[in-house]
């Protein structure tokens, strides 16, 4: 196991954006495995399908929302993604919008872990972990 | 469905390297031990559904709802005379308040 801290945000700044490799996919989409990271400000970014077919996410880092948020991966995990030490490892949470902004939700249950070195990604469950599906992201 | 039955201590072979093994039977429980390939995931089915549904809502947000939210997140920090939660500032490090050690560097850049 190793512990995780919140991320510092993926710097971007080129435009030849490189891709991430979801091999497995995000649960529901088997299909939507190469994905580009959009910058963001605050730590806001979309996450993009590099297929028509495949769904965009917008996605945060969790420190400016969440500072305390440090979800502990599994091994299996760190083996799968080759994780070599906490630098490797990105966390970010996939957002869920609704009609009004202040009820947008981050889910902190099943984040996705990049490496950052090989970009290789993951969506894990955090089973045994106290977060949830949909934690509010605006209010306290 | 393929039915099968198998005592404590027997095991399943699902392709060529997925083996289930039921571990025990104690009342309406059961405890199977499942080994398989790393890249297979292996999920209890309800927490698998209920994160499919909850990627199927985030999936693929307007742009207006993208628009709003961003400057929802913004106008945040500086609605409220306290301190933000954290860093809104991307330029700025995030704090860290984790008892793990130095905090990573700042970014092997996933965009660079």
């Amino acid at each position: 196991m190793i512990p995780t801290k919140s991320p510092s945000r993926p710097e971007t700044g080129e435009t030849d954006k490189p891709q991430i490799h979801f091999p497995s996919g995000l649960v529901g989409y088997p299909g939507g495995q190469r994905f580009v990271l959009d910058q963001g400000d605050g730590g806001v970014f979309e996450l993009r399908g590099v297929n028509v077919d495949d769904p965009d996410f917008l996605v945060v880092a969790p420190a400016p929302f969440f500072p305390d948020y440090a979800p502990v991966i599994d091994d299996e995990t760190v083996r799968r993604l080759d994780l070599r030490g906490q630098q490797d490892a990105l966390v970010l949470l996939v957002v869920t919008l609704r009609e009004e902004p202040e009820n947008a939700s981050a889910n902190t249950l099943a984040p996705l872990i990049i490496n950052a070195r090989t970009r290789d990604a993951v969506q894990v469950i955090l089973t045994g972990q106290p977060f949830s599906l949909r934690q509010p992201l605006l209010v306290p | 469905m393929l039915v099968l039955s198998r005592r404590p201590k027997q095991s399943f072979i699902i392709g060529h390297d997925i083996v289930i093994t039921v571990l025990e039977v104690n009342g309406d429980t059961v405890r199977l031990g499942i080994a398989a390939p790393a890249e297979v995931a292996i999920h209890r089915e309800e927490v698998y559904r209920e994160l499919q549904q909850a990627n199927a809502t985030a999936a693929s947000p307007s742009s207006d709802a993208v628009a709003a939210f961003r400057q929802r997140s913004f106008g945040r920090s500086k609605d409220t005379g306290e301190d933000p939660p954290g860093p809104k500032d991307a330029s700025q490090p995030p704090r860290d308040r984790g008892d793990h050690g130095p905090g990573p560097d700042p970014g092997p850049g996933l965009a660079n």
